[in-house]
């Protein structure tokens, strides 16, 4: 199961639209989740993703579930030896926890707002599964900073991806 | 960086290649076909799985220390580095990963990455190379983030910030540097005719078989919708022979990459590429080449590079 939990709200058919690509991509279940157990944020600036998940937690969710936060906020961009790297989404794979921001989304037409959004946690859920980024312009693996990723706004997996989330997905099952 | 000098006290993260990191649990004594040896053993920080390596062979299967910090800021600035672009015969390309993969060393296999990453602007992977670059990359991932105490997604954006430039679209400068190379006969380039079935669709990113004249073993990648049902046939691990004999040649190849391009073998394959299949990729990648022409100036010098030695090539066999 896929639990989502919205830290600000969020239009309530979006939420449902969010949750079903994530189970169209995924064939696994999602359901909007309550924000009970966050912990406190800065009262203003970017959220430090990784602190942000290492705390952050959900009720409802059983030890498999993968949590995805959405968050208005920004992100602090990361220092990472190859350069301070965006942040608009993260996940911490042992936690099974990601969060995805809709701060810098063309939010004009609720259309693309969704797709990009869907794609940034189709993103971050692959991750959770184990899969690596992606070398295809137009699978949502493929790294999201790099202009592929948001022009080819679709949310899906490439045939590899897809297969091998299928695979940890069954893994997990047996 | 040899097994006389780790420290095998129990909780002390190794790197055995091929398998990843791993954490020591102890010595183990065992008997098996009636003879008494001593085992290291470990389990991989990956799947939890157990792995019992022979004391007396642990510098022959080149368990390592995990790469130190100095070592990894080292293999940022090679993966940073501009490309000299992939070897494009398979054969000796598949030997070289292999050989990589098996030493295991962190900068084989981020020449391995990087390698199959050029590669894949030019062409889909077939799904063996796929499968490959997805290995080599998750023992990159898990050692880089062994060695700085940070989350393997994270590590993963650093190699990927740096292999993939914001601002830098890949598959663009493999067009600019086709269209650089347009005005050059087909003999005088390294491209074999998978390559150039894959320039043709370098626009459009058709993901279909670039199998040709190489008969290169693989498949393209095909995009699922996501309502699509699942492919019917599953990729499968690559296996790769993880041969213990750690050769002084492969310590050099981890030194210095080995590019293939110039060999003997390479140059045959050269022959091979049919000037009639280069023709329909033109007006594709003309109009991609305009774009790319205004992307970052970072983005250049792994096209120039590129082009120089196609340049030197022509000279030479003029
Ligand atoms: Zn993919």
């Amino acid at each position: 199961m896929i639990r989502l939990v919205t830290i600000e709200e969020l239009p309530p058919a979006q939420t449902a639209r969010l949750c079903a690509c994530l189970y169209q991509a995924y064939g696994i279940g999602c359901e909007p989740s309550p924000a009970d157990l966050l912990p406190r944020l800065p009262a203003k600036g970017p959220i430090d993703a990784v602190a942000f998940l290492e705390q952050a937690d959900c009720a409802e969710a059983l030890d498999d579930d993968k949590v995805v936060f959405v968050t208005s906020r920004p992100l602090a961009a990361r220092d990472l030896p190859s350069g301070k790297v965006p942040t608009q989404s993260m996940a911490l794979v042992p936690q099974g926890r990601a969060i995805v921001t809709t701060h810098g989304l063309p939010n004009g037409d609720p259309d693309r707002f969704l797709k990009r959004l869907a794609k940034l946690a189709v993103h971050e859920v692959g991750r959770l599964w184990g899969l690596h980024h992606c070398l295809d312009v137009r699978c949502a693996l493929y790294p999201p900073w790099s202009p592929p990723f948001t022009t080819a706004e679709q949310p899906q997996l490439c045939a590899f991806c897809r297969d091998k989330s299928d695979e940890k997905i069954r893994m997990a099952k047996s | 960086m040899t097994a006389g000098k780790l420290d095998f006290s129990k909780g002390t993260r190794v790197v055995y290649p091929n398998q990843g990191v791993c954490r020591v649990v102890g010595q183990v004594e065992m008997t098996i076909g009636g003879q008494k040896a001593t085992f290291l053993k470990l389990v991989r920080e990956n799947d939890d799985g157990t792995v019992m390596i022979p004391l007396a062979k642990l510098q022959d299967v080149g368990v390592r220390r995990v790469a130190d910090e100095k070592e990894i800021a080292q293999l940022f600035k090679q993966l940073s580095a501009p490309d000299l672009g992939p070897d494009l015969n398979w054969k000796t390309r598949h030997k070289s990963h292999g050989e990589r993969m098996a030493e295991g060393g962190v900068f084989a296999m981020a020449d391995v990455v990087k390698e199959l990453a050029a590669l894949s602007d030019l062409r889909p992977l077939p799904i063996k190379e796929r499968e490959l670059y997805d290995n080599a990359r998750h023992l990159l991932v898990s050692e880089i983030a062994a060695a700085l105490g940070i989350p393997e997604t994270s590590a993963e954006d650093a190699i990927d910030f740096a292999l993939f430039p914001p601002g830098v679209e890949r598959k663009k400068l493999a067009a600019l540097l086709l269209e650089e190379l347009a005005g050059l006969d087909d003999g005088d380039l390294d491209l074999d005719e998978a390559l150039l079935e894959g320039a043709d669709t370098l626009d459009g990113l058709d993901d279909g078989d670039g199998d040709g004249a190489s008969a290169e073993e693989g498949e393209g990648e095909d995009l699922a919708e996501v309502d699509d049902e699942a492919p019917k046939s599953k990729p499968k691990s690559s296996k790769l022979s993880a041969k213990p004999e750690a050769s002084a040649k492969k310590a050099a190849a981890s030194k210095k990459p080995s590019k293939s391009k110039s060999t003997p073998k390479a140059k045959a394959a050269a022959t091979e590429t049919k000037p009639a299949k280069k023709a329909p990729a033109k007006p594709a990648k003309k109009a991609v080449a305009k774009e790319a022409s205004t992307t970052s100036a970072a983005a250049k010098p792994a096209a120039a590079t590129k082009a120089k030695k196609a340049a030197s090539k022509k000279e030479k066999s003029s």
